[in-house]
């Protein structure tokens, strides 16, 4: 069975996070959006952990619902930084951790609080390298999953450009034999991970790392597993024998989508900056005169020994998706600059209606037919969705914590009219 | 109403389910019968299925029947080989219940499926007339558009007095197929003209599949830039399809 999962998300109880971030709140929106499993996340933050404990039932095999909707899984997971110095400078990296039960998580937590406070926020900061927390995790159960989050972004990555390291070795060290994936992140997708030969024997994983419910965050990156049941010990296997069976692809959003993608001073407005241009300014800003953020194209350029569009042999499938409230935002011209207007009643409006129609969002935006969509949603919404499955929406990239922007040319308008007629002309 | 095969009523619902997910079926003593178009208006299934199809057949009046076809299927995808079926609709309780019974009748199985509010059935189909009229062996049809698929989303059907042909163009390039009205694949060919247009290879391949698990033949039925009706013969019944073309050049 096909379960489309997002392992990688947050509680209230995390900083900068929305107060919805909820159980009830996460699985009516995760209903919305066609995800079968979600990552608890904060697992070990001990408030978070007890309200779990009261709203989930445990199913079987590492699973718990609600309860109330059998359909809606979730897994125990969390997010951690570490801190640690490696050849004198401070390395700052983020890794998700997937558990299988909610007392593993205790345990766990238990361990982790004399190396920072658990208790604090939902993502605790930990000084304890990353080879130390692979093997407090497995020491606890060995059917715990780490990998590094979000790989690539500048800050608080595993090879990102400002505290990162240039291989996996320096980050887990001996314990790298228990690494089995690596999470691409927004900004970066399989064909740019794909430029990294070591990269390949790593799974390849895509999660939100939402701090909202709503499903413009939730799922926007997602995995979708073909399992025999949902099993977190399947989900184990898969993950750790890159089993292309087990794992069909990646939902990645366009990489330009992500807010690093590019280079660019977002406080000084100065960005975004291609690759080339950012390398003849030295990464210097030429407003303020400090190092610009540098974005993940140029980061994997760096570390790339492979050239574009090389594309490995047994790689897992990966497709690009924007999120519904994106596209009928694009559609109505709104300027989504301010994420309040994806959250307008107008584009809920004609968000919901389309979900009453299909039931849930990536219903529609994998598998409605083209035509169909034109009765349904109107030429509008139908002509971006079908340029977006062709990956013909134009995005200026995103940099330094700035969103990319998606536009419509006109050529990509033009490109797609063609009448299809509806039986009701012919009544 | 009482059938003898349960296998065959679950065909005949998957092919309603190839265009509705929900439908309103029309029961009277003559039978029962459903047309629907899928909600973009492209396709329209129109099934018939006469009380004689059935051993034993019960009707007091004329009714309506508003069904989750999606949720039935989960229950007609228990049916097991050699079962009969007995379907009995209680209007009042909007329950419909099919009664699966093994063929030694040693086993007896009820399932029980709640109706949906009654919407009022569509009761008309658009009136058409069509210049070309093809039968053709149905696996070859399929097997044609499965082919189309292979490069395009669309695929261009002509019927003309000596051949049908498929033929999808696209960034990979074309395959096209051409079957002659002296080949084994074709039946029959009535037109005197040359007729053609464009459909949706998602909307005819999902029907012509559904049908070919009740039919050997399908009957194509067609005017140039027209919707085109595919008909599938099956035993005290009728199923049949429209689907919508699409205009080029526009």
């Amino acid at each position: 069975m096909k379960l489309i999962a997002d392992l990688h998300i947050h509680s209230k109880y995390s900083a900068a996070t929305s107060t919805r971030m909820d159980i009830p709140d996460l699985v009516y929106f995760a209903e919305m959006k066609g995800l079968s499993i979600l990552g608890t996340g904060d697992a070990l933050h001990p408030v978070w952990r007890s309200e779990l404990k009261k709203q989930l039932n445990y199913v079987d095999d590492g699973l718990y619902t609600d309860g109330k909707h059998e359909n809606i899984y979730f897994i125990t997971q969390t997010e951690v930084a570490t801190i640690h110095t490696l050849n004198k400078k401070a390395r700052r990296i983020h890794h998700v951790i997937l558990m299988p039960s909610l007392e593993v998580a205790e345990q766990l937590s238990d361990i982790l609080k004399k190396y920072g406070d658990v208790e604090s926020d939902g993502r605790p900061i930990l000084n304890i390298t990353p080879a130390e927390l692979v093997e407090h995790a497995i020491e606890v159960d060995e059917m715990c999953i780490v990998f590094p989050a979000h790989a690539w972004t500048p800050w608080w990555s595993m090879l990102g450009a400002f505290s990162g390291v240039d291989r996996i070795e320096e980050c887990y060290e001996d314990m790298v034999k228990y690494v089995y994936a690596i999470e691409t992140g927004l900004s970066s997708d399989p064909p740019m991970n794909w430029r990294v030969s070591w990269i390949d024997n790593y799974t390849l994983l895509s999660f939100s790392d939402s701090h909202s419910p709503y499903p413009y965050r939730l799922g926007r990156e997602a995995v979708v597993f073909n399992l025999k049941k949902p099993s977190y010990r399947e989900i184990h296997e898969a993950v750790k024998n890159r089993d292309p069976e087990k794992i069909v692809m990646t939902v990645e959003v366009p990489p330009e989508y992500g807010k690093y993608h590019w280079s660019g001073h977002r406080n000084c407005n100065f960005g975004p900056i291609p690759p080339e241009e950012a390398r003849r300014l030295n990464y210097k800003c030429p407003v303020c005169g400090r190092k610009l953020t540098k974005g993940v194209e140029d980061r994997v350029e760096e570390l790339a020994d492979r050239p574009r569009n090389y594309k490995p042999a047994g790689s897992i499938g990966y497709i690009h998706l924007i999120p519904l409230q994106e596209l009928i935002a694009l559609s109505m011209g709104i300027d989504v600059e301010n994420e309040s207007k994806l959250n307008s009643t107008k584009v809920w409006r004609e968000y919901e209606k389309l979900l009453n129609i299909y039931g849930s969002e990536f219903k529609i935006l994998l598998e409605v037919p083209e035509d169909e969509l034109i009765r349904t949603c109107g030429e509008n919404i139908s002509r971006i969705i079908s340029l977006m499955r062709r990956d013909a929406i134009k995005i200026i990239p995103g940099y330094d914590g700035v969103y990319g922007k998606l536009i419509l040319e006109e050529k990509e308008e033009k490109e797609h009219s063609r009448k299809i007629k509806s039986l009701e002309d012919y009544l | 109403m009482r059938l003898p095969s349960a296998d065959y009523f679950a065909d005949l619902m998957k092919a309603i389910h190839a265009v509705v997910d929900e439908g309103t079926f029309k029961i009277t003593e003559e039978g029962m019968r459903l047309i629907a178009m899928d909600p973009a208006h492209i396709s329209l299934v129109d099934f018939e299925l006469s009380s004689s199809a059935a051993e034993e057949y019960e009707c007091g009046g004329e009714l309506q029947m508003t069904l989750s076809i999606s949720e039935m299927m989960k229950f007609l995808k228990r049916i097991k080989k050699g079962e009969s079926l007995t379907v009995i609709y209680d209007d009042q309780a909007r329950k419909l219940s099919l009664i699966l019974v093994d063929a030694t009748g040693s086993r007896e199985r009820t399932f029980t499926l709640n109706t949906l509010e009654t919407v009022e059935a569509r009761s008309t189909t658009p009136k058409l007339s069509f210049d070309a009229k093809a039968r053709l062996n149905v696996d070859a049809v399929l097997d044609a558009i499965k082919d189309s698929d292979v490069v395009s989303d669309y695929v261009k059907i002509t019927i003309n007095p000596d051949e049908v042909v498929f033929l999808a163009k696209g960034e990979l390039g074309t395959i096209q197929t051409k079957f002659s009205k002296m080949g084994a694949a074709v039946y029959e060919i009535e037109t005197d003209t040359e007729v053609w247009a464009h459909f949706s290879i998602n909307y005819l391949e999902k029907i012509v599949k559904a049908g070919s698990e009740l039919s050997e033949e399908v009957i194509m039925n067609l005017s140039t830039n027209k919707p085109i009706k595919l008909g599938f013969p099956i035993p005290s019944g009728k199923l049949e399809y429209l689907i919508a073309p699409r205009i080029e050049g526009t």
